[in-house]
């Protein structure tokens, strides 16, 4: 809440909170409601001088849906002043409690059917006037009654008999229908109230005379109610449609302004040095608007998929207490029931209501099903935040503890609001994993520049020094400088071409359709050879086995199966352990062959068997190993098997020892370009 | 003769370079290990280091921190320092981002040389920072 700098846009986001319609008017807060006390004023007073109809107002109570419970918990707006004009008659009779209590109950009884009805209705009251009731309504929901009336009404069978049942209206008489006399009834009721009420015999009946008598009452015909019901009718639509347009623009507003919020969010990442946390940090504040003003208690942004390894998942979030941690990933099956979840959120559209119990094994979900549970609710929304197609995407998670939530059950107004703001949720989400995965991608840049200056200016200082040291070495030294430079002049050769092949793997050496047919064995054994050098250097023995020089040749691009093979042979020697073997065996398929490369060294971890083919990738252990290297080699294994085959890798511990048998699989098909 | 320790992962230039730096009044004591240059540090006065940046940090290293490796020689060097502030440390190193250079001089490190450098040029600032300090 201390965040929220715009006062006024907090106040109507109170206003309106929790999908709630304002009361027409608010008694003690004139802008608490749709419309002014000041402003129904001068309607009343208009009313009345033009068309002589005085106004109550009854608020429906806004906490209940039942009708009857409605009207009987709503309150009386604003009849203090709109007593003023009512006649003796009324005076009089609401001075007694028991009449004040007769009026206040007709009057409800009357909003229920107003209500019902949708539309004005006239009626001969409890206390024997004729009154009229109008409903008010917003979106289709009747939030005020507006009561008018108390007319006598004219003497003769002119009256549809309905008008004296207890619960009846007024309408006109239908052609050779026979009419009551309500004006009777109308006494026998006077007579009655004064009676209960305490009050002297004849009392009512004086003021109404008195009333007729200077025009305060009117004594009414069926054709004088007719006229009255459509300016009553005309009142009531008047004041609905005002009370609407109100409603409209305030929620447009609020919606306008929060959706504003969550755009705004992404403004940290105007600077360049801006972490993307701070991103998340000022969405947390648009998901809190958003919570208010749908009458949520939580809203949460979990992690893509691949992101579940971290152990705090939760991107963003409102309602959730402050600095709790979730560990997910010591929670045996957590990956296969968010799995699942996914899945099942992703198969629909729009929100998928999730049963908490059959996630309870998730600690957030687990949290939320215990406050759920104590108010009785058992499931929350979740929805997939896509904005383009993404494969997994953040899902957004929202609830109320004390109310299962249906989307189809908002205002229309407010289920067009949910799926704008959603939208922009998944806007802005997209937009960061975007920056994040582009900032990834430079600081790899960066790595690889770095360990590119290593392969590079290493070998070159290399030679600088040797060919320095030839110039005035004694002749037992010569030869060995001089393979010292021609190997480190060949290192420098190696780092080169990669680099050019990295740059050019799509171009013309490597096209597709550049095929022959090649003998695999020869290729391996030239690898072998030109690596032979710095295997000795580490005692690490290259064995070839002889089956595969008995596999037949396959038609593939010779210059990328050679840079292939030349990497795998590299990596191979770079992290073995020294004094072992590299086995490399191949075997004839249907197809063509399959060729293996084992060493034993590092391990590599099952979360890297695919990582380890990004260009640019280099595990923990293959940095710890030689924190020099490019991590650009096994791309160009990548490139080949997938034009060719496949390549898999298993890397699994050697029993008795810290080092792990790493075998590459690599599938070659015969391509018949 | 000054006697400098120099501490590189690079084996060849480990064996090389000491032949052309003596000439020119330079005693290089050259080894590829942390531990034993580390050793050697304690135990033996030297008139300065010279280190590569980039290696392989030893166990008791937080490799995380130091980049898996890249930045192991700044570690080395914010060792040394500790042991033995007074002897000056300067890197001959790969690393060129002038970003990288200032943790290197935070960690201690008094010059820089980029690799590739001349062996005239490394031993001149050598010698700068022996006469220096």
């Amino acid at each position: 809440m201390d965040q929220w700098d715009d006062s006024d846009k907090l106040l109507l986001l109170q206003k309106y909170t929790g999908g709630r319609i304002p009361p027409l008017v608010d008694v003690n807060d004139p802008d608490a409601g749709l419309i002014h006390s000041d402003l129904l004023r001068i309607y009343h007073r208009g009313l009345h001088s033009l068309h002589a109809i005085r106004l109550g107002i009854l608020l429906a109570a806004s906490s209940t849906s039942s009708p009857y419970e409605k009207w009987f918990n709503g309150n009386f707006g604003l009849n203090e002043w709109a007593r003023e004009d009512w006649p003796s008659f009324c005076k009089t009779l609401r001075k007694r409690e028991l009449g004040e209590q007769a009026c206040d109950g007709c009057d409800r009884l009357r909003a229920v059917m107003a209500e019902r009805e949708g539309r004005a209705i006239a009626y001969l009251c409890a206390n024997g006037l004729i009154d009229f009731a109008v409903p008010v309504s917003v979106m289709g929901q009747v939030i005020a009654v507006l009561l008018s009336g108390q007319c006598q009404p004219q003497p003769g069978p002119v009256w549809n008999p309905e008008l004296i049942q207890p619960n009846g209206c007024f309408r006109p008489l239908a052609p050779g229908e026979s009419g009551v006399d309500a004006w009777g009834e109308s006494q026998r009721r006077i007579s009655a109230i004064e009676d209960a009420a305490g009050l002297e015999s004849g009392t009512l009946l004086s003021c109404l005379a008195e009333d007729v008598a200077s025009h305060h009452t009117t004594q009414i015909t069926p054709a004088g109610v007719e006229r009255m019901l459509n300016q009553i009718q005309l009142a009531g639509q008047l004041l609905s449609d005002l009370a609407t347009r109100t409603f409209e623009r305030d929620k447009s507003n609020l919606v306008g302004w929060i959706r504003g919020h969550i755009a705004g969010s992404l403004k940290p990442l105007s600077s360049t040095s801006a972490s993307t946390e701070a991103v998340w940090r000022a969405l947390s504040v648009g998901l809190g608007y958003m919570a208010c003003y749908f009458g949520l208690d939580y809203v949460v942004i979990l992690a893509c998929e691949g992101d579940l390894k971290e152990r705090q998942p939760i991107l963003c979030q409102f309602g959730l207490p402050e600095g709790q941690r979730w560990n997910w990933d010591q929670k045996p099956g957590i990956e296969q029931t968010m799995s699942h979840m996914r899945h099942t959120v992703r198969a629909q559209e729009g929100f998928t209501p999730l049963v908490l119990k059959e996630y309870a094994g998730v600690p957030l979900f687990a949290w939320l099903r215990e406050r759920h549970a104590r108010r009785g609710t058992k499931t929350t929304l979740a929805t997939s935040l896509v904005a383009t197609a993404e494969d997994n995407p953040p899902l957004l998670i929202l609830g109320r503890f004390d109310q299962d939530i249906d989307p189809a059950a908002l205002l229309p107004i407010d289920r067009a609001a949910l799926t704008s703001i959603v939208g922009d949720i998944a806007l802005v989400a997209e937009v960061v994993m975007l920056v994040e995965r582009l900032r990834q991608q430079a600081r790899q840049r960066t790595r690889f520049i770095q360990e590119l200056a290593h392969e590079l200016y290493n070998p070159m200082q290399n030679i600088i020094v040797e060919a320095e040291c030839l110039d005035s070495a004694p002749v037992s030294e010569i030869r060995r400088l001089v393979r010292e430079l021609v190997a480190d002049v060949r290192r420098l050769q190696r780092t080169s071409e990669r680099v050019w092949a990295l740059e050019n793997i799509d171009q013309a050496a490597y096209a597709p359709d550049r095929t022959e047919w090649v003998n695999v064995y020869q290729v391996v054994m030239n690898c072998r050879k030109s690596l032979a050098e710095l295997a000795e250097e580490q005692g690490i023995e290259i064995y070839v086995e002889p089956e595969l020089a008995k596999c037949p040749k396959v038609r593939v691009n010779k210059a990328l199966l050679v840079l292939s093979v030349q990497n795998l042979l590299d990596n191979a020697v770079k992290y073995s352990r020294p004094k072992t073997t590299i086995r490399i065996e191949g075997k004839p398929t249907a197809e063509g062959l399959c060729l293996s490369v084992g060493n034993r060294g590092i391990q590599i971890q099952p979360e890297d068997f695919e990582r380890i083919f990004e260009r640019n990738y280099r595990t923990k252990e293959a940095r710890l190993h030689r924190p020099e290297g490019t991590g650009i080699g096994l791309c160009f294994v990548k490139a080949f098997a997938d034009r060719y085959g496949g390549i898999e890798v298993r890397s699994t511990p050697i029993e008795g020892t810290r080092d792990y048998l790493t075998v590459f699989k690599l599938t070659i098909r015969e391509r018949s370009y | 003769m000054a006697l400098v320790l120099f501490l590189e992962d690079e084996p060849n230039l480990v064996r090389n370079l000491p032949l052309l730096l003596k000439p020119k009044g330079l005693d290089l004591v050259a080894t590829t290990s942390i531990q034993e240059a580390m050793e050697w540090f304690g135990e033996h006065t030297y008139d300065a280091v010279l280190l590569d940046t980039i290696m392989r940090p030893t166990e008791d290293m937080d490799a995380e921190a130091l980049d898996h490796g890249l930045m192991t020689g700044v570690e080395v060097a914010r060792r040394m320092k500790l042991l033995k502030p007074q002897v000056p440390i300067i890197a001959l190193t790969v690393m060129h981002d002038p970003e990288i250079q200032r943790r290197m001089r935070e960690a201690g490190i008094v010059d820089i040389i980029n690799k590739p450098a001349e062996p005239d040029q490394i031993a001149e600032v050598v010698l700068r920072n022996i006469r220096r300090g």
